[in-house]
C-alpha cells in the first residue's frame, strides 16, 4: 500500500505531467507511459488473453489517450480515465473479433494491480533499467533483445548478425552484466 | 571465469546462458515503451499544423521538377489550342471565298461556271507542267 503523502506528491506530479503532455511535451507523455505501462499490460493481457494483442491494445490506448488529452478534465486523475479508455478499446476489439464476449474480471479502473512479476518491479527500477539499456552499445542491445525477449538461440543470432556464437554470447554476457549492475543497488 | 575481453575459448561462451525472467519482463516492457514513444512523436508531429516554410523544406526538392513538368504540359496544351484556332479561322476564310464564288456562278446560270467554282477551273496547265518537267 502506498503512503498518503507519497500518493499526494505522486498525484500532483502526474497532474503536472498531464498538463505538459497536453502542451505537446513528448518527455512528459513518455513519463506517463512509463508510469502506467505495467498496469496497462496486465489489464490488457487479462482482457485479451494474449501478450502480443495486449501490447497492440496498450499502444493503441496510449495513442488514443494522447489524442484525447485535451478532453480530459484537469481535475480528474489520468489513471482511471486511461484505464477506462483501455478497457473500452479492448472490449471493442473483442466484439470485433466476434469472440463470445463475457464481462472480463477486470480490476476497477482506479486500482490496476499488476501481476506478481510486474509488481515486483517498481518505477525506480524501470527508470534505471531504461537508462542502462539506452547506454548499451547498439549491437549488445540488439543481442540481448533477440535472446531474452524474442527467445532466439545464440547460434541463430550469430547467423543473423554474421558473428560467431561465442562472440554473441560474450556480447550477451556484457549486456546482461551492465543491466544487472545498474539494477543491483535497488534489488534485495 | 570470463573477463571483459573476448576469449573465444572461454568455456562460459560455449553454450547459451539460462533465461532470466526479470530481465525478460523489463526488456519486453521497455521495447513496448520505446515503440509507443516513437508512435506518439509521429502523432504529435502530424497534429501540428505545418507553416509555409515547413512545406517548402519538405517539398522543396519536388517543386522544381513538378513546375517544369507543369510548364511543359501547359505549353503543349496552349500551342495546340492556338493552332486549332488558326486552322479554324483559315477554314472559315476558305469557306467564305468558296461560297462567294459559288454564289456568283449560280447567279450567272452557266453549268461550266458552277463546275469551275466547285472543283476549280478547267485547265491544261498541269499537262504542260508535266511535259516541261
Amino acid at each position: 500500500m502506498r503512503e498518503p503523502t507519497r500518493e499526494l506528491a505522486s498525484d500532483a506530479e502526474e497532474t503536472a505531467l498531464v498538463e505538459r503532455a497536453r502542451r505537446g511535451d513528448p518527455a512528459a507523455f513518455d513519463a506517463l507511459v512509463r508510469r502506467h505501462l505495467p498496469g496497462a499490460l496486465v489489464a490488457a493481457e487479462r482482457l485479451l488473453g494474449d501478450r502480443a494483442d495486449a501490447e497492440d491494445l496498450v499502444q493503441d490506448a496510449f495513442l488514443r489517450a494522447l489524442d484525447r488529452l485535451p478532453l480530459l478534465d484537469p481535475n480528474r486523475p489520468f489513471g482511471p480515465w486511461f484505464f477506462t479508455l483501455l478497457r473500452n478499446l479492448g472490449i471493442n476489439q473483442l466484439r470485433a473479433r466476434k469472440v463470445r464476449y463475457t464481462e472480463p474480471e477486470l480490476p476497477d479502473a482506479a486500482s490496476q494491480d499488476p501481476l506478481p512479476d510486474e509488481q515486483a518491479i517498481n518505477g525506480e527500477v524501470r527508470e534505471r533499467f531504461a537508462k542502462a539499456l539506452a547506454a548499451l552499445p547498439p549491437r549488445q542491445k540488439e543481442i540481448v533483445m533477440l535472446f531474452d525477449v524474442d527467445g532466439w538461440k545464440g547460434v541463430e543470432i550469430a547467423e543473423h548478425l554474421g558473428l560467431t556464437p561465442e562472440n554473441v554470447r560474450w556480447h550477451l554476457h556484457q549486456a546482461r552484466k551492465s543491466l544487472r549492475t545498474a539494477l543491483a543497488p535497488l534489488m534485495d | 571465469m570470463h573477463t571483459d575481453d573476448f576469449d573465444a575459448n572461454d568455456p562460459a561462451f560455449r553454450s547459451d546462458p539460462a533465461p532470466d525472467a526479470m530481465l525478460r519482463t523489463l526488456l519486453r516492457d521497455e521495447r513496448l515503451r520505446e515503440r509507443i514513444a516513437v508512435a506518439a512523436r509521429r502523432q504529435v508531429l502530424r497534429a501540428v499544423p505545418t507553416p509555409w516554410y515547413g512545406w517548402v523544406a519538405r517539398y522543396g526538392r519536388a517543386i522544381v521538377p513538378i513546375g517544369v513538368a507543369a510548364a511543359l504540359i501547359a505549353a503543349v496544351i496552349l500551342n495546340r489550342s492556338v493552332r486549332n484556332d488558326a486552322d479554324a479561322m483559315a477554314q472559315a476564310a476558305a469557306n467564305a471565298t468558296l461560297s462567294a464564288d459559288l454564289r456568283g456562278a449560280v447567279a450567272g446560270g452557266s453549268r461550266a461556271a458552277v463546275t469551275d467554282a466547285v472543283v476549280g477551273p478547267d485547265s491544261t496547265e498541269f499537262l504542260i507542267a508535266m511535259v516541261v518537267r
